[in-house]
């Protein structure tokens, strides 16, 4: 099975050497938007080697997968919502095959219900792909969270930073706002200065608020309508389907909701332990090991005693049904 | 990692076999029956897969680079702007390593300048990673698409209808107002149905309307604030830019450039 592997590698090296790639030619640029167009010479870049020569061994490594793939659609188990950072790209952290992750990638994985982007890709996993979890992964030594930790630039507004600072800002209110004792000393430590730097990463007041915002995402995609909506459709036990993208419609599944994080460090994946599912269903427990117990310990003083899954599901379900639609 | 993930397998299944060999309960005319002590099942969780890939991730990544990735931050050459689509994963297609594609994904490889998401992704990218390159890259076979082609679902629409609809309104332009030949010729096939259903993946209108979105995508980029603040301030010249517009076919994992890039005035 090797040697035919091997045979195939060749056999797709040869033919896509014969056809040159379109992407490895050296083009010219043209530049959009002038009146006149001008042809400027592009510099050859390594850059593109790498991924063009990553491209060819992925098109040779399951090529009937992708086959099959294409004919049958899409049907992913999980959605992810993660950082854009280019050390957590989730198809490699998880060396998962194509068809695994529905994903959405923006900075410090955020989830907030006023933006269609994030919506949207909620939306369409929960109703048309039907996918079974919905994992929210942020990482130790997020930009995103750091910079919202450290000041604000002062006189050099852009329309780049500006853009940051007003995306990141939830994370600065989070930083205002958590009772977690580890941010709590962040923020007493940087109050009043106006100077504050990005945090080192392992600074536990930004671990910390790296987990804080994990689990506030998850809590947000639980409150979302989509969510709300789809657990009232379970609850309701209706035959009220789910369109898939294939076309086919199903009766609607359990939706998991997850809290990870990733250490960019050494490519560990620990799970915060926030799970939320449809009211009354046992959740499926994650492999990786829960975060590092000196953190939990730290705000296990200041949060509720652990409760087991049926008491949890009932302690949300209670505050959820205010948001189930009045006919419920 | 073909060879690691069948090593894996035979020893799994050896370990299986060992521990299926308890210990003889009787021998019978020379034949030993062997009994398990107790069940040893497999406990499989829909989890198994990410935990395995994630071990294997570890194992064959060089520990090294992910420690100076940590230390010294990340140098991504790429910002990548991609679907969401779960076929098409950029760390994935590319078999990049980690540190390569700062990426953006969203249905449809979409930009657009009242989206804050993918604007300050695009900012972080430009303006404190300094990347070299935007890719777009759109992909053949694409839902939100396809969704644009086909005929909105029935009214009233719940919320997860309603957001994707409004999500993918501007491609539903796109596919009105092209001037393609393909897209026109779907159009025109298209007019007076009712009911138009979803593409299929081969329809020659598809496909074009697929690398039309691309394109209509590097546009939106080219002309944004953000771009073109960078291409005429200092930043921009001592950090230059391209953006460039592929499409990627989930059928057999080639990459093709539509020839649509864009750089700074005047750079070499």
């Amino acid at each position: 099975m090797v040697a035919l592997g091997f045979k195939l590698l060749f056999a797709l090296a040869a033919l896509s050497s014969a056809f040159a790639h379109p992407i490895r030619e050296a083009r010219d640029i043209r530049i959009v938007g002038r009146s006149t167009s001008a042809v400027v010479r592009r510099q050859e870049g390594s850059e593109f080697a790498a991924i063009v020569e990553g491209n060819n061994a992925f098109r040779a490594s399951d090529p009937a997968l992708l086959q099959k793939l294409a004919d049958e659609g899409q049907e992913p188990p999980f959605m992810f919502l993660g950082c854009s950072d280019s050390r957590v790209s989730e198809g490699t952290v998880f060396g998962a095959k194509p068809g695994t992750f529905f994903t959405q990638r923006n900075i410090a994985n955020q989830y907030q219900p006023t933006d269609p982007n994030s919506q949207s890709v909620l939306a369409y996993a929960v109703s048309e792909l039907g996918v079974k979890h919905i994992i929210v992964m942020g990482h130790y030594g997020c930009g995103g969270v750091a910079a919202s930790i450290a000041s604000p630039p002062g006189s050099n507004v852009d329309a780049a930073n500006s853009a940051v600072q007003a995306w990141i800002n939830p994370i600065r209110e989070l930083l205002q706002q958590s009772s977690r004792p580890e941010i709590v000393a962040l923020r007493e430590s940087i109050k009043g200065s106006t100077t504050v730097e990005e945090p080192d990463i392992k600074d536990p007041g930004f671990r910390a608020l790296v987990e804080e915002n994990v689990k506030v995402g998850v809590g947000r995609i639980a409150q979302d309508s989509v969510i709300v909506n789809h657990y009232a459709l379970l609850a309701a036990n209706s035959t009220g389907t789910v369109e898939r993208r294939s076309g086919e419609g199903g009766p609607a599944g359990d939706v998991f909701i997850h809290g990870w994080v990733y250490d960019i460090e050494n490519g560990e994946v620990r799970d915060l332990g926030v799970s939320v599912g449809p009211p009354g269903k046992a959740i499926p427990a994650a492999p990786f090991a829960a975060v590092a117990s000196a953190a939990e310990k730290a705000s296990a003083a200041h949060q509720a005693p652990a409760q087991n899954v049926e008491v949890r599901c009932a302690e949300m379900c209670k505050s959820k049904r205010n948001f189930l639609p009045q006919d419920h | 990692m073909l060879r690691l993930s069948s090593a894996l397998f035979l020893l799994w299944a050896s370990t299986l076999v060992l521990l299926s060999s308890a210990r003889p309960l009787s021998q019978l005319g020379g034949v030993k029956i062997f009994v398990r002590d107790e069940a040893t099942t497999y406990d499989a969780s829909d989890f198994d897969v990410l935990f395995q890939g994630n071990q294997d991730f570890r194992d064959d990544v060089d520990p090294q680079l992910l420690k100076d990735l940590a230390e010294h931050g990340q140098e991504p050459p790429f910002l990548f702007i991609g679907c969401s689509d779960s076929r098409v994963s950029e760390g994935t297609v590319f078999n990049a390593e980690p540190g390569t594609l700062f990426t953006q994904r969203n249905i449809a490889n979409r930009f657009s300048r009242e989206d804050l998401n993918a604007r300050s992704a695009v900012a972080y990218g430009v303006e404190d990673l300094h990347v070299k390159h935007i890719i777009v890259m759109g992909h053949y076979g694409c839902g939100g698409v396809a969704a644009s082609v086909a005929s909105p679902p029935a009214q009233p629409w719940d919320e997860a209808t309603a957001a994707v609809q409004q999500w993918i309104a501007p491609i539903r332009t796109v596919y009105q107002s092209s001037e393609r030949e393909e897209v026109v010729a779907l159009r025109n096939a298209n007019q007076g149905q009712t009911n138009v259903p979803a593409p299929k993946l081969h329809d020659p209108g598809f496909r074009a309307l697929v690398e039309e979105n691309v394109k209509n995508t590097v546009q939106a980029l080219a002309t944004d604030t953000i771009v073109v603040e960078s291409y005429l301030n200092a930043t921009g010249k001592s950090h230059p830019f391209y953006i460039h517009g592929w499409v990627y076919d989930i059928e057999n994992g080639q990459v093709k450039d539509l020839g649509v890039s864009v750089g700074p005035p005047g750079h070499h």
